[in-house]
This record gives C-alpha cells, sequence and structure tokens, in this order.
C-alpha cells in the first residue's frame, strides 16, 4: 500500500514538472499539423470556413500536377544546393581561423556572430538595399574593383543564389560556433603525432581535423537544409517570388495560396506535404551521413 | 632571422588580412547602415557611387532621421519597440521556467512512457513551423486571441529544443547534491529551486538567449495573427516600411539601424552565453 503511493506520488511530481511544456507542445505543436492534415482534405476559403465542401485527396492530387508548385519545389531544392555548401564551407572557414589563439581572436569571433543576432527581416532589407542595381553599396563596391553592375535581384537567374548568399552571410556565425566546439575538442596528441609521422598541414587536416569534425558536419548540413527549405521571409520582403517566378519557394507558395488567393484546403495539403519531405529528407540525410562512419 | 621564424610571421600575417577582410564582409553592411542612419538621406545616395571613403563616414551628422522615425507625432515606432521588447522578455522568462522544469522532469524524475513523452516533443523539433502557421492561426482566431500579446507569447513558450538542451546540462550535474537533500527530508520542487537552478545559471541564461533570439526575430507569425499596430512587432513595422515604392529612406534607414542596434548590443553583454550555447548543442549531436 505505501509502495504504490509513494510510486504514484512520484508519477504525479514528474507530470507535474512536465505537463506545461508537454501541454503547450501538444496544442501548439502537434495539433496543428492534424489539423493541417484535416483541412487539407477540404476545399474552403480562408474567410468562411462553413463553405467547405469535403474533397478527399483532391488537393494532394491537383499539388502533383500544379506547375507553379512544382517549380516552386525546384526553386526551393536549387536554393538549398546553393545555401547550404555556401554557408557550411564559410562557417568552416570563419572556425579554423579563429581557432588558433591569435590575438584578438575573440573580437573577430564576435564580429562574425553578429549578422546572426539581428533579424532575418532587418537584414534582408539591408542585402535589398545594398544590392540595388543601380544604386547599390555592392555594385558600386564591384565597380571599384573593375567588374560591371550586376542586376542580383532583379535577374531571374541571380535573384535566387544571391538570396543564399544573403543568408548565408546571416546565419555562418551559428554553424561556425558549432565548428569551434569541434575543433577545440581534438585533442592536440593527434596533431602531433601527425606531425611526428613528417604530415604536412594539409595532411594534418584532412586526415585528422575533417574527421574529428564528422559529427559537426552532419549536424550543420542537416540542418541547414531543414532551414533552406523553410525560406520564408527574405521572399516575402524583398522579391514575392520574383523575378518571373524565379524565386518562388515552397513556403511562400503555402503562404500566398492561403492568405492571397483563400485556398485553405490546398495550402494545408502542400503544408502536409512539406513536413512529410521534411522529416524523410532528415531521415535520409541522417542515414547517408552515418554509414561513412567507421 | 631564422626562415621558419619569416615563415610564421608571414603566415600570421597572411592569416590576420584574410580575416580582417572576411570581418569586414560580415559587419560592413551594419556599419553601413549605422553611418547611413546619420546622415541626410540625399548625402547617402550621393556617395554611394563611385566608392569612396565619403561613401561610409558620414559629410554631415543628424539626428533627424532617428527622431523623426521615434519623435514624430503619431509615430507608432515607440510601440512596435515596446512590443517587441515585451514580448521577447516575458517568452523568454516564462518559457525557460516551463523548458527548464519538463527538462529536469526528463533528467531526473520518474515518468511512467517517458519515451513516448520523449517521442512527441522530439515531434515538434521535426515538424516545420512553416508548416503549422496556418492552423495555429485557426486555432488563434477560435480563442479570440488575434492581435493580443497571448498570440505572440503562448505558442512560443514550450520548446522542444531548449528542453533537450537543459536535460543535457542536468544530466551533467551530480545526482549527490539532489540526493542528499531529498534524503533529508527535502521536497523534490526545493531541490529543483534551490539546489539545481542555482547551479544552472550559465545554461538557462544561454537557453533563454535562444528563446529571446527566436522571439525577435519571429516573422510569418506576427505576419499572421496582427492586423493593428496594436501588438505590431518591429520585424512587421520594417516589412510594412520596404517594399517596391519606397519614399521614406529616412524612416527605413533609421528604423533598421535601431532594430539592428539592440540585439547587437544585448549580444555585446552576454557574449559568453551564446558562444557556450552554441557550443553544447552542436557536440552531443
Amino acid at each position: 500500500m505505501k509502495l504504490s503511493k509513494l510510486k504514484s506520488r512520484e508519477v504525479a511530481i514528474g507530470f507535474g514538472f512536465v505537463s506545461p511544456a508537454l501541454i503547450l507542445l501538444i496544442i501548439f505543436g502537434l495539433l496543428p499539423i492534424v489539423i493541417a492534415t484535416v483541412i487539407s482534405l477540404f476545399k474552403v476559403p480562408l474567410v468562411n470556413l462553413s463553405q467547405r465542401e469535403f474533397i478527399g485527396l483532391d488537393n494532394y492530387i491537383k499539388a502533383f500536377q500544379d506547375s507553379s508548385l512544382i517549380k516552386s519545389f525546384i526553386n526551393t531544392i536549387y536554393y538549398t544546393l546553393w545555401y547550404v555548401p555556401i554557408q557550411t564551407l564559410f562557417a568552416l572557414i570563419l572556425a579554423l581561423l579563429i581557432q588558433k589563439p591569435l590575438r584578438g581572436v575573440a573580437f573577430f569571433r564576435s564580429g562574425y556572430y553578429i549578422p546572426v543576432v539581428i533579424s532575418t527581416v532587418v537584414a534582408s532589407v539591408i542585402w535589398q538595399i545594398m544590392l540595388d542595381s543601380q544604386s547599390g553599396l555592392i555594385n558600386s563596391i564591384l565597380n571599384w574593383v573593375g567588374i560591371p553592375q550586376q542586376p542580383f535581384l532583379m535577374s531571374a537567374t541571380q535573384a535566387l543564389p544571391t538570396l543564399a548568399v544573403m543568408m548565408s552571410w546571416k546565419w555562418a556565425g551559428l554553424s561556425m560556433i558549432i565548428f569551434l566546439a569541434g575543433l577545440n575538442n581534438i585533442p592536440d596528441e593527434l596533431y602531433e603525432a601527425g606531425v611526428i609521422d613528417g604530415a604536412n598541414s594539409i595532411q594534418l587536416f584532412l586526415h585528422i581535423t575533417v574527421p574529428q569534425l564528422k559529427r559537426q558536419f552532419v549536424y550543420v548540413v542537416v540542418t541547414n537544409t531543414v532551414y533552406a527549405f523553410k525560406i520564408f521571409t527574405p521572399v516575402y520582403i524583398i522579391t514575392q517570388g520574383g523575378p518571373q517566378e524565379s524565386t518562388l519557394v515552397i513556403v511562400y507558395y503555402i503562404f500566398r495560396e492561403a492568405f492571397r488567393y483563400n485556398r485553405l484546403g490546398y495550402s494545408s495539403a502542400i503544408a502536409v506535404l512539406l513536413t512529410l519531405l521534411l522529416i524523410a529528407l532528415s531521415a535520409i540525410q541522417l542515414k547517408a551521413m552515418k554509414t561513412d562512419e567507421n | 632571422m631564422k626562415i621558419s621564424t619569416i615563415r610564421k610571421i608571414i603566415s600570421a600575417t597572411g592569416k590576420y588580412i584574410v580575416m580582417i577582410f572576411l570581418l569586414a564582409y560580415m559587419v560592413l553592411p551594419l556599419l553601413w547602415i549605422f553611418s547611413s542612419a546619420l546622415r541626410p538621406v540625399p548625402e547617402i545616395f550621393k556617395y554611394v557611387h563611385p566608392l569612396s571613403w565619403k561613401t561610409f563616414i558620414p559629410q554631415e551628422i543628424t539626428f533627424d532621421n532617428i527622431s523623426d522615425l521615434l519623435f514624430s507625432e503619431n509615430s507608432l515606432w515607440p510601440r512596435y519597440i515596446f512590443n517587441t521588447i515585451f514580448i521577447g522578455v516575458v517568452t523568454t522568462i516564462f518559457g525557460t521556467i516551463i523548458n527548464a522544469l519538463a527538462a529536469y522532469a526528463f533528467a531526473r524524475l520518474y515518468l511512467p512512457g517517458k519515451q513516448y513523452l520523449f517521442f512527441i516533443i522530439l515531434l515538434t523539433v521535426i515538424i516545420p513551423f512553416e508548416a503549422i502557421a496556418l492552423p495555429l492561426y485557426l486555432v488563434i482566431n477560435n480563442l479570440g486571441w488575434i492581435d493580443s500579446y497571448q498570440a505572440l507569447i503562448i505558442p512560443l513558450l514550450a520548446n522542444a529544443f531548449n528542453i533537450f538542451l537543459l536535460r543535457q546540462f542536468f544530466l551533467g550535474i551530480p545526482k549527490e547534491l539532489e540526493e542528499a537533500a531529498l534524503i533529508d527530508g527535502a521536497n523534490q520542487l526545493h531541490v529543483f529551486t534551490r539546489i539545481v537552478v542555482p547551479l544552472s545559471w550559465p545554461a538557462l541564461i544561454s537557453s533563454g538567449l535562444i528563446t529571446l533570439q527566436q522571439s525577435w526575430d519571429m516573422f510569418i507569425w506576427p505576419l499572421i495573427v496582427t492586423n493593428t499596430p496594436k501588438v505590431r512587432v518591429i520585424q512587421i513595422g520594417i516589412s510594412n516600411l520596404s517594399g517596391k515604392d519606397v519614399t521614406h529612406w529616412n524612416e527605413i534607414f533609421a528604423a533598421v539601424a535601431i532594430s539592428a542596434l539592440i540585439p547587437i548590443l544585448i549580444f555585446l553583454f552576454f557574449q559568453k552565453y551564446y558562444i557556450e550555447n552554441s557550443a553544447t548543442s552542436g557536440i552531443k549531436g
């Protein structure tokens, strides 16, 4: 009797601690995706929910035939292919540079991190101003070194990669810190042994540093990929999907379907598809990177 | 001098040059905005092209841009700034408390079906916010919370990532301290607040800063659930200012400068907690 009373008291305490977070996460984290799935089976305008019409999987069938949606999917992949390598390599280079205890390294480290803390909106507006094809600072700098004026965000071919460069500027500092922690954890003995064996710095880098950073590398690449797929803010603020739908990305498409075109059911279907895609993508990436480990 | 010493000096110098160049890349855009905010707008665009030192250094300093933005008669900007900071602080304080309690439960307390609960929490990390923004909007609408502080605070209080982070930290605290107190008859809540929390300040602050950053950076959510200036945040305010037909350049430069300055100052003040928190999250994998 006494034992079970003690146990149930323990359970009560345990749940007492965890409930606020759990309840909030279920209501505001999981319930919405269930609601989205239900809504996706209907045709319903955002402004009048009672005008709904059950259409089963029609929204999903429509999604696979929607050429604009397919374009936004391709754009998102294209963006990811630019963003992930640029951001990851840039962050790695920054981390390698500030890892050695040179004088004033903390100063550089803070400077490299600063773009992370200003908001994405602010970063978008600043770069939009700087990238102006006529009076932009960036074109001015390029002219100064002899490179002709670039249209950047006005060009259907340059716009998307430009956004990738901008966002990698914003977030590289975050990945840099992760790489830095990994680098600091590499025991000096490994390098010392390598030097004794006659390795030069490039060999040391390839055979010791890179393998030791495996975990950080996986983490950075996977999280960056997921993050890239979710891009929205710069597109909303700067390009609105243009020029010529070249920066039309999935999340912007979802937003537009719901809040501009009033197609709530369709928008929800795409959101569900995106969620499934991201889960699958993360799982595949994690698996692919873990099997290399031996 | 020995050749090897000369080589070292050259390599160190080369390194510094690269580092400075990259620092300029990271920081110059912000410095340009800050200096431009203090210049009369025609002057900003006059000196952008061709490039010269005048591009960056003001010929004439004026606080008009900033004072027009903040202090002109019907300016909503003081309200936006207050809203953003208020929402940020409330979310951070209560969010950290809620996350820490849950993290401690996962780290130390007895919970039947703990793995399943953990999995539920894990799911919320994987599901993109952008996918649930819309149905969440409907939930908020139903609750009558459109254009309210609650709508911008409550959905972001509990955060799975922070729960993981803090759980990891709590697991690292030696159990003996808590066990000793429990044997002495302290209840679990006392053990948590009087022993664990005082030992956890660095982790709690780091976790709080993550929450603060997320709250500050929010865009699509306030975009959807706020319509009036009542609880509008800075990010929406800036978004409203920018756009294809921009005429109020003075407001934009001032708004962007102020909006960038606030988190930068917070960062510089709390620096060491930012570095530590990202470090621990990366390693554990």
